[in-house]
């Protein structure tokens, strides 16, 4: 049984590496660098503008980090809807429309989700000083 | 040029119904801040501003930064279809020619 098993799988590999050089393809390097730039522009734009609307709603923990990533995943269809649904003549894998590119734009979503927070505790401030300066004077 | 304008103008209208939709929300939390009332959720007209706001950044990050090229050496727009003129450094004696040819490639 193991010696009938052998043969076949060296014959499998054999062929299997001859076809990985005739089918390897080569790619314009110029061209997949272009493609993943404008991915990561597309990314950081939208995780800003995702980051203050997190903050406008008023999201908060969990709900926060659920809205970046349906962003992100929103992001990953208008790119693959961009590319016509054909990804493999624009992009080698899959991985370079719904993974690369998501941590980059993660801590721009937490600034942009918080700082809208500060302008907000800022506001609230001189609301309650203006306030309180208006009992005080009576 | 004129497009990239046109989608440019897009998202920095989006920009400008975010920042707007930002403002009324802070005005409107410092108003419930004084009757002493819990924040929810913002007013209508400001989940509307927002949902605008997103349609329009959407449409222009995915427009503005440019088109994708092929990265395919054998796809319509990578193909050589002229020559350099000074020919004296180009080779043609190379290993392409062990590769099978793509009979399927028009001329």
């Amino acid at each position: 049984m193991a010696p009938s098993a052998r043969p076949s799988k060296a014959f499998v590999k054999e062929e299997k590496k001859s076809d990985d050089i005739m089918e390897t393809p080569a790619y314009s390097a110029e061209n997949v660098q272009h493609n993943m730039r404008i991915i990561y522009y597309s990314r950081t734009f939208l995780s800003i503008v995702g980051g203050v609307v997190a903050g406008v709603l008023g999201l908060s923990a969990i709900s926060g980090f659920l809205c970046y990533f349906i962003i992100m995943l929103l992001v990953s269809g208008g790119i693959a809807a961009k590319t016509k649904f054909d990804i493999f003549s624009y992009f080698d894998s899959w991985q370079r429309i719904t993974v690369d590119g998501i941590t980059a734009g993660f801590m721009s979503f937490v600034l942009f989700w918080t700082y809208p927070s500060y302008l907000l505790c800022f506001a609230l401030c001189v609301v309650e000083k203006s306030q309180f300066s208006f009992s005080v004077l009576g | 040029m004129g497009k990239i304008g046109a989608d440019f103008l897009i998202g920095v209208v989006g920009a400008i119904v975010l920042a707007h939709a930002a403002y009324a929300t802070i005005i409107y939390r410092s108003e419930l801040k004084i009757k002493e009332e819990e924040f929810v959720r913002p007013p209508l007209q400001v989940l509307v501003e927002v949902a605008v706001s997103l349609g329009l950044c959407f449409w222009a990050a995915l427009r503005v930064p440019g088109t994708f090229l092929p990265i395919l050496p054998d796809s319509k727009e990578n193909r050589v279809v002229m020559l350099h003129s000074n020919l004296d450094f180009m080779v043609f004696n190379h290993r392409g020619k062990l590769f099978p040819p793509a009979l399927e490639v028009k001329f």
